[in-house]
């Protein structure tokens, strides 16, 4: 028995299993309604699923009904298991607890097992078959949940990490022509990768002249870091722009000697402030030649 | 014919259209040298504006041209380079150190005019 990728999918089942889910529906399916309405009273007493279950009026409960009859009778499990997947998306966007949700579950299964108890007590084969069922269904309906609940887990956590990549290396424009790059947190080879292509995406944009990248956020840097921060540099350089980097520490000045890295590409300067002077001064230097090269075009 | 080089006052332009064939590169190296020694050019401009890639060779290439025109007295400078190449380039390990640079053909006339000829830098 499996339910093979997405949620929707239908699951393959075996005649034995089919046999004992069709075993455990005939008694199930005409306590259908009351069977929910008291687990929806188990559920509003439950401290976090109370605000995610709601009971359902008539026609939910019906509809339901008949998609699990469709599914177990007329082996069509696409409907069912649809609006399962859509309720397990439903719970990771709410912020529901995966153990709560399971807790639903076994409370599913404590009130079914007294049912087929009571209908089937004087045949125990048949009973076992249908309790068989149970578990085949409860397995079912939570795989069917939880894929596409881990599924919008991951979704959401793809969203946020976007957003913090974006948030990670801001290009800023300190005045026309001169943009500030502030650093914070470990460089990682990505993140290296993200700044060098917005920064050369920002130069064209806003025709940069002079970049001041200032590391002084930046906890550790290594050879590795100071590779990606040499090659961001070049790449600027290939369009004609000029980076200035700033704020290196002492510590990290010293490590980098050390690893006895070519650093004179990297155009440090001291603190921040002498990067903008710098840059400064680059700039201007690129506006008196563009100024000098008009007046003598006349 | 080969890429064709634009006269302009006292700089040659060359405006690199499709990828140049590495024989049409080679041609463009001599071409340009024989001008700039012909014309007494004070800067040669190739702007690569419209190439969305430059390869090993052809970087390696444009940085001889500009060694070369240098030898010949003159200033060589690349312009327009496009993010995404230059991008590519930094990956690869590629540069062109050594030559001058520039956002564009604007910027790149004003940096070569403010430019002293090679012979006369100490």
């Amino acid at each position: 028995m499996s339910v093979n990728g997405r949620g929707a999918m239908a699951p393959t089942l075996t005649n034995a299993e089919l046999d004992s889910l069709r075993e455990f529906w005939d008694v199930y399916e005409p306590q259908f309604a009351r069977v929910g309405s008291e687990l929806a009273e188990d559920v509003a007493a439950h401290p976090e699923l109370s605000h995610f279950v709601g009971a359902g009026d008539n026609g939910e409960v019906a509809e339901n009904r008949d998609r699990i009859a469709q599914a177990i009778r007329g082996r069509d499990w696409g409907p069912y298991l649809t609006d399962m997947t859509a309720t397990g998306a439903r719970y990771a966007e709410a912020g529901l607890s995966f153990s709560s949700w399971f807790a639903t579950g076994r409370a599913l299964r404590s009130k079914l097992v007294p049912l087929l108890v009571e209908a089937l007590h004087s045949d125990p084969e048949r009973l076992a078959q249908a309790v068989r069922g149970v578990s085949i269904f409860i397995d079912l309906v939570l795989v069917a949940v939880g894929d596409s609940y881990i599924e919008a887990k991951e979704r959401i956590i793809t969203e946020q990490q976007d957003v913090l990549r974006g948030l990670s290396t801001p290009v800023l424009e300190l005045r026309s022509g001169l943009l500030l790059v502030p650093l914070i947190g470990f460089i990682d080879s990505e993140r290296a990768l993200l700044l060098t292509g917005n920064l050369l995406e920002a130069i064209a944009a806003r025709r940069a002249k002079a970049i001041v990248l200032d590391i002084t956020g930046v906890p550790a840097v290594d050879s590795a870091v100071a590779n990606h921060l040499m090659q961001t540099v070049q790449a600027t350089q290939l369009m004609g722009a000029h980076t200035l980097i700033s704020g290196l520490s002492p510590e990290n000045a010293q490590t980098l000697v050390r690893l006895g890295l070519d650093l004179a590409r990297l155009n440090t300067v001291g603190t921040l402030a002498d990067g903008v002077v710098a840059a400064t001064g680059i700039l201007r230097a690129a506006e008196a030649r563009a100024a000098e090269y008009e007046t003598a075009l006349g | 014919m080969g890429i064709p080089i634009l006269k302009q006052g006292t700089t040659l332009i060359v405006s690199l259209q499709a990828e140049p064939t590495d024989a049409e590169f080679v041609e463009l190296q001599q071409d340009l040298t024989v001008r700039v020694t012909q014309t007494h050019a004070r800067g040669v401009i190739i702007d690569v504006t419209a190439l969305d890639v430059l390869d090993s060779f052809a970087t390696r290439t444009l940085r001889e041209i500009a060694q070369t025109v240098t030898l010949c007295g003159a200033r060589a400078a690349i312009v327009g380079v496009q993010p995404e190449v230059a991008f590519a380039m930094a990956q690869l390990g590629l540069s062109l150190e050594g030559t001058l640079t520039a956002l564009d053909l604007e910027d790149g006339l004003a940096l070569l005019h403010a430019m002293p000829s090679a012979a006369l830098v100490t």
